[in-house]
């Protein structure tokens, strides 16, 4: 049935629509060639093996890689400072072990007299890192 | 950070206007029926190209919704389909208000829930395609940077 003539609708309510529906038209064509033009975005592989599951496991996995990697960092320079200042403190060490020994061995001598230990003492404090 | 999320794509209020549009179409166009406000304030071809829009959007939407390939692909004729939805039902509520009688309130009411519904979704779409463009970034990045060592 087709249905009897109405009333007219005003012409502008005609162009109107006319503009609309082909604006309309165009913004859905234009959002699919858009898309299509894009694809290179959605990496073929990646966006493949992309679920809707997986996509929401992406981003925080993601997130705690990078605060994982800066710990990592973080750790490892830590670990620089400390064995440099253990190498040092060996060194130290070392040192006042030496001291100590030559100073043990003056006081122990046989002919130690008091006057010796005190030279060996000066002496060792004029050289301080000397081993 | 925020989690991402791509939203459901089985909206049943959707569905149901894409599963309903190319039945209209169809019998509009096999039967030669058309409702007097189109036919009084369309000219010819544009009514013509009304039908089968609703045709066209109908399929098209439902082939997004099931599309087995890509997600982005799927979206993107979800996309497409809804947005010329909306330009139809919108054309449709136009017709309907221009030959403004009290009857009509309900129904122009209704389809004018199509058109905000489907622009509403097209918004929803555009947001989750940037969503998806980010998330192919960071897992490239994260294969990118695997493979390096």
């Amino acid at each position: 049935m087709s249905a009897p003539p109405a009333p007219a609708a005003p012409h502008w309510v005609q162009v109107a629509l006319s503009v609309f529906g082909i604006l309309g038209g165009s913004t859905g064509l234009a959002a699919i060639a858009t898309v299509l033009v894009q694809r290179g975005k959605f990496k073929a592989d990646a966006a493949d093996t992309l679920t809707e599951a997986a996509l929401t496991l992406v981003q925080p996995l993601q997130t705690r890689i990078t605060e994982l990697e800066g710990e990592a960092l973080h750790a490892r320079s830590e670990l620089g400072t400390l064995r440099e200042q253990v190498n040092q403190l060996q060194f130290v060490v070392r040192v006042l072990t030496r001291t100590l020994d030559r100073w043990r061995a003056a006081i122990r001598a046989p002919d130690a007299t008091l006057r010796k230990v005190r030279a060996v003492v000066a002496e060792s404090e004029r050289l301080p890192d000397g081993g | 950070m925020r989690y991402l999320r791509i939203r459901s794509r089985h909206q049943p209020y959707e569905v149901a206007v894409l599963v309903t549009s190319p039945i209209c179409g169809v019998l509009m166009l096999t039967l030669d029926v058309r409702p007097t406000s189109v036919q009084t304030s369309m000219p010819a071809p544009v009514q013509a190209a009304w039908e089968l829009g609703l045709i066209l959007v109908g399929v098209g939407g439902l082939l997004g919704i099931l599309w087995p390939g890509r997600l982005s692909t799927g979206l993107g004729l979800e996309l497409a389909s809804v947005l010329v939805l909306g330009t139809i039902t919108g054309m449709y509520a136009v017709a309907l208000v221009s030959l403004w009688s009290q009857q009509s309130l309900v129904a122009s009411s209704f389809v004018v829930a199509v058109t905000i519904g489907s622009i509403w979704r097209a918004i929803q779409i555009a947001v989750d395609l940037r969503r998806l463009v980010r998330a192919c970034r960071c897992v490239t990045d994260l294969q990118l940077q695997g493979s390096i060592p």
